[in-house]
């Protein structure tokens, strides 16, 4: 009786284990970049080879969504390049709220992935640090000239780390626009009969009308327990610091450095605190702002009168709240910015690629034709999107929010040159696009190439970043009084360890300008 | 002569227990005691290049910048008191509801009410902070709606420290009840029911049934699931506290738990080294808690020990 | 005479009992009616006015949305495998390792005990974790790193353990003297038994299955192979993203449903186990325990 149970219950063990290695083998599938073969042959440039190339798969991992009608285009692009370059493209888009953790999981692992987007804010320093991403310089030197011919000098020289290319720059603009803009409703300003907002005052003023007429909005809404907005009052400075955590440093109007002092004693700050405190208190600022999860959420559906929006959003903004239309005001009309023209995101090279010559010469088809930039970033002409002339695109009328092709350009492609805005954008919007594409328009910083080095003070910045929210946010949203949170700050912030950051600093940025 | 019993031959007694229990034992060797070694991370200023092993050794320095920071008082504090607030208070409920649902004759209220006290259970703490947030804002918010109709004063919900631990634990009652309620009530059904006929017979009304043979024959699952949850008591509920009061800083001083703390010190910064010292922290100090609470349940409720 | 002295006051506790798990089930009602109705009304009429009870106007864009590409449905079919395939394997190892460490005997299960409860609290950590299933085990891609790490969770392991523990001894000793062996018992007595504690647990393996996103975060590139959860996921915050780049000019015909669709995705999450709950119900009944003491 035993025996014959026993049997029984390894039969189905058995089975069990049957049915599940039938059904998984209808799901598996070997390792996307397992069964790479490799390059047998490369030969200079991307042009055609004599022997026709081993089929190579270019692995990528990348934040956001994977856009509609995704597997068309990347088909498309294939077929271009069948018989010069024979690459396959495996592209895998992660949600952006995992994506930070999963790329250093799999470098850290070793997976195999030839390209990734990361940046300083992300993890590509350590990377660097630690050799997992290689330099781009002498792969574009041989095989990526339209690469080079396609960005800009002053942007591949600014975004060199230690000297080399270690990623791919990728903006769509030079520079940031300016820090003293701020994205109002140009309807209403026009609507109170008010002038073109440049200054603090007229911005204040601006508010009040909003608060007077307007009972269902709030004037100023953001998420403030998450980022500032307001930070300065002087209209250029640097921010030493990562994690939320800075220390505050002003320009001088020729781009070099003022002084450097802790946040609590930097006038700047102090102004925009107090003037932040008087606007809460006039009911100016949402009241529930530090709850706020959504600020911009609540600008474009008409529930507040700034936030920290931008052009890109407009068209969700005019979608809906009929006749509603974006406006940049210029709080300090006649100051020229100070740039770095550091970007904000990079194309990075795994030091374990397998075949760098095929994935930069790849990358290199790309720029080497307008077109094959348009295949990728607008998708298939006129299925989801029409030329309207250079530098312009729009979408065809039948287009629904299900059938629009949306790939996220910051991840690969961004360039300044071959990057196209839309023909129904405003005119602030082209304005402002076109202001930063043009160098003259800014100064040049003196820091210019500057690489902080945070892991000296790692363990300060995580002490800092901690309380950051509670002691500096509060005051930057106008929550707490501003003497009682300025002296709060100070001690807690020296508790954890502030003094130290400024110190570091002090000494990182004195060193680079005096070595240059 | 009496042979000394041996390991060997104490498996070979009870072999298919053992065999029984291999499969068990593997599963937790290969995916969890495997990883394990990684928990030296903790004690090691961890680069990438050199892997786990050749990593240098920096002694307690990864703990530093939450022991040495005098926020670690205030978090732990608030994670240890919330989470006893959550265990008394949701056990509480989800016995309280078992018992009364148990009383209830109606087989289709029963069995109504029961799937939908389960409900919260499936949502989750994301869509629940859209609806809390609909509900506590300031100016549009339906509570303060409701109080300004009435005359009253509107809360300031999202600026008040401290009602949270209130709203938090209300929130967490309402999410675990209807799943402790499952749980009861299978054990409930599983008591022998001449039990009950034998004390009617007795003389026993309902309240005395409940309390001298359901209650008593609950008690070893609410301690095994008291000891199971004691264990976590040095973790902050993440998914709860992130998801509905999430970066907002002006409630920090009584919601703000270790795992938070941590999550926000150590957002940009990839140093795992951190991260693992103090997860390696509040494994040690729930697991002493674990010991202690077992020891206790071996002495007083025997069936309720873990083991 | 006490029984009409107990009915009168037995009539107003039951009232009063009635009523006040009425009052709960309401409190537990109401947010997942919000979610229902939110999902089903206009975008326009929420940005306007919030969340309603009861919508301004109607809308099934939000669900139109989601199923316009066969992507949803194609991942339905994946997590409902996931969900089978993991259930089942779960209950049988739960089950097995339940039992053992459940019978009295054998002396050295006390310390298996402790061998689980030792992994509930230490954890090595993602990055080891990750190489290990990665890079040893390579089960990246296949359905078993979607169903093999999470196949036991202790917790519910011992919730069972415990449950054997209570039936009583006499029925095992019964089956013992009649010469059965530990399996005979564990299959044909023990579980039969357990129906209801069996359903408990089956349920909630079910449903971490269904809702886990995690596992295929880590381990899944492979499109074919993404679960629902996973799916949803990516799908709310890409709707933020297509929102950005269309037409100003376009009306409402190619209105985004950003916040109605945050509620849709939970709709289509929890509405399945909502509908398949009432048919596992029935296995919450009492036990066979009194047939077989007397038997």
């Amino acid at each position: 009786m035993k025996k014959k149970l026993t049997r029984m219950l390894v039969c189905l063990l058995i089975l069990v284990m049957a049915v599940s290695v039938i059904t998984g083998c209808g799901t598996t599938t070997p390792t996307s970049s397992g069964t790479t073969t490799r390059s047998t042959t490369t030969a200079g440039s991307a042009a055609t080879t004599a022997a026709p190339l081993a089929k190579y798969t270019i692995t990528a991992l990348f934040p956001g969504d994977t856009p509609v009608d995704f597997d068309e285009v990347i088909a498309k692009a294939e077929a271009e390049v069948k018989d010069s370059l024979n690459v396959a493209l495996d592209f895998q888009f992660i949600p952006w709220a995992d994506y930070g953790n999963k790329i250093m999981v799999k470098m850290i692992a070793g997976d195999s992935l030839d390209l990734h987007l990361n940046a300083p804010w992300l993890s590509m320093n350590q990377m660097i640090s630690e050799g997992l991403i290689q330099p781009w310089d002498d792969l574009l030197d041989q095989y990526g000239a339209d690469v080079l011919a396609a960005f800009p000098n002053k942007m591949i020289e600014s975004n060199k780390f230690n000297d080399n290319i270690y990623g791919i720059p990728l903006g769509n603009v030079i520079a940031a626009a300016k820090s003293s803009l701020y994205a109002i409703r140009g309807d209403l300003r026009v609507k109170y009969g008010m002038d073109p907002i440049d200054s603090y005052e007229d911005l204040e003023a601006y508010f009040k009308k909003v608060l007077e007429n307007e009972k269902s909005m709030v004037p100023a809404t953001w998420n403030a327990s998450q980022y500032t907005l307001f930070q300065s009052t002087d209209a250029n400075f640097f921010s030493f610091g990562q994690n939320n955590v800075n220390v505050l440093i002003p320009f001088n109007d020729d781009g070099t450095v003022g002084e450097i002092v802790p946040i609590y004693e930097y006038d700047g700050f102090i102004n925009i605190v107090r003037m932040m405190r008087n606007w809460y208190q006039e009911g100016i600022i949402d009241k529930d702002i530090m709850a706020q999860k959504d600020g911009k959420g609540a600008y474009l559906s008409g529930k507040a009168a700034y936030s920290n929006v931008d052009f890109v959003e407009e068209s969700q903004l005019m979608a809906n709240v009929p006749g509603a239309w974006m406006e940049k005001a210029d709080v300090s009309p006649n100051s020229k910015p100070v740039s770095d023209f550091k970007m904000w995101n990079f194309l990075c090279l795994n030091t374990k690629c397998k075949d760098t010559e095929r994935v930069t010469s790849w990358y290199n088809w790309i720029f080497a034709d307008q077109a094959h930039y348009d295949l990728l970033q607008y998708g298939i002409k006129d299925k989801h999107w029409t030329d309207t002339g250079k530098g312009t695109y729009d979408v065809p009328a039948d287009l629904t929010a299900a059938s629009a092709y949306n790939f996220p350009g910051y991840v690969l492609l961004w360039n300044p040159i071959f990057d196209r805005i839309s023909a129904k954008s405003s005119a602030g919007a082209i304005a402002e696009n076109a202001f930063c594409k043009q160098e003259s328009n800014y100064v040049q910083s003196s820091l210019t190439g500057f690489t902080p080095d945070y892991t000296v003070i790692a363990s300060e910045i995580a002490q800092v970043s901690a309380i950051w929210a509670e002691t500096i946010f509060t005051l930057y949203a106008g929550v707490v009084d501003p003497d009682v949170g300025l002296a709060q700050a100070k001690t807690r912030l020296e508790d954890a360890g502030y003094l130290k950051i400024v110190e570091a600093a002090r000494k990182q940025i004195n060193d680079y300008v005096a070595g240059r | 002569m009496i042979r000394k019993p041996t390991v060997l031959s104490e498996i070979a007694r009870h072999k298919t227990v053992y065999l029984m229990a291999l499969p068990g034992v593997l599963f937790f060797f290969v995916f969890f005691y495997m990883p394990m070694p990684g928990l030296i991370i903790a004690f090691k200023n961890f680069k990438m290049s050199l892997g786990i092993w050749g990593s240098p050794w920096n002694g307690l320095d990864n703990f530093r910048f939450f022991f040495s920071s005098g926020i670690a008082l205030r978090v732990t504090r608030n994670t240890l008191s919330l989470n006893v607030l959550f265990i008394v208070s949701i056990t509480f409920f989800q016995v309280l509801l078992a018992l009364l649902l148990n009383e209830v004759r109606s087989g289709p209220y029963k069995k109504i009410t029961q799937s939908v006290l389960f409900l919260p259970y499936l949502m989750s703490w994301i869509i629940v902070s859209v609806i809390v947030n609909g509900f506590l804002g300031s100016d549009t918010g339906t509570i303060n709606q409701l109080l300004v109709y009435l005359g009253l004063e509107p809360v300031n919900w999202f600026s008040r420290a401290e009602l949270w631990p209130t709203i938090l634990v209300v929130l967490n009652v309402w999410k675990w009840t209807g799943y402790g309620v499952v749980i009861y009530l299978a054990a409930i059904t599983g008591i022998d029911g001449t039990l009950y006929e034998a004390a009617t017979v007795d003389g026993a009304n309902r309240l005395q049934r409940v309390w001298h043979i359901t209650l008593p024959l609950l008690k070893a699952t609410v301690v095994i699931l008291t000891i199971l949850s004691v264990g976590r008591i040095f973790y902050g509920d993440v998914g709860l506290i992130y998801g509905i009061i999430g970066d907002n800083a002006v409630l920090f001083s009584t919601t703000d738990v270790i795992d938070t703390y941590v999550l926000r010190a150590l957002r940009t910064s990839s140093d795992l080294g951190m991260s693992t010292a103090i997860g390696l922290w509040q494994s040690v100090m729930g697991f002493l808690l674990v010991l202690a609470s077992n020891k206790m349940a071996n002495h007083y409720e025997r069936d309720g020990a873990l083991f | 005479m006490m029984k009409l002295k107990n009915s009168a006051t037995a009539k107003t506790m039951t009232a009063l009992i009635y009523a006040f798990i009425g009052l709960f089930t309401v409190l537990c009602l109401a947010p997942f009616w919000l979610m229902i109705i939110g999902s089903l009304t206009k975008e326009s009429s929420i940005l306007r006015d919030g969340y309603q009870l009861w919508p301004q106007e109607w809308s099934l864009t939000a669900y139109q949305v989601l199923f316009a590409s066969e992507r949803v449905t194609r991942s339905y079919k994946v997590t409902l495998e996931v969900t089978l395939l993991g259930t089942a394997i779960s209950m049988l190892l739960t089950s097995m390792l339940a039992y053992a460490l459940a019978v009295r005997g054998p002396k050295y299960t006390r310390f298996i005990a402790l061998f689980v409860v030792f992994t509930m609290l230490f954890t090595g950590g993602l990055v080891p974790w990750y190489i290990l299933i990665t890079r040893y085990l390579r089960l990246q891609n296949t359905i078993f790193a979607l169903t093999l790490p999470y196949a036991i969770s202790p917790f519910w392991m011992f919730l069972m353990r415990n449950h054997f523990r209570s039936i009583p001894e006499s029925i095992m000793e019964s089956a013992y003297i009649d010469g059965a062996g530990d399996l005979l018992i564990l299959f044909r007595i023990m579980l039969p038994l357990s129906l209801p504690t069996l359903a408990t647990i089956g349920l909630f393996y079910a449903l971490m299955y269904w809702n886990d996103w995690y596992l295929s975060l880590m381990f899944i590139e492979r499109r074919e192979l993404f679960p629902l959860q996973f799916l949803l996921r990516s799908l709310v915050s890409n709707l933020m993203n297509v929102a950005i780049s269309l037409n100003p000019k376009m009306t409402v015909m190619t209105e985004v449903p950003a916040y109605s669709v945050r509620m849709s995705t939970a709709v289509i999450t929890i509405g399945p186990i909502v509908a398949f709950y009432p048919f596992i119900q029935k296995y919450f009944v009492k036990g066979l325990t009194v047939g077989a003491i007397k038997g």
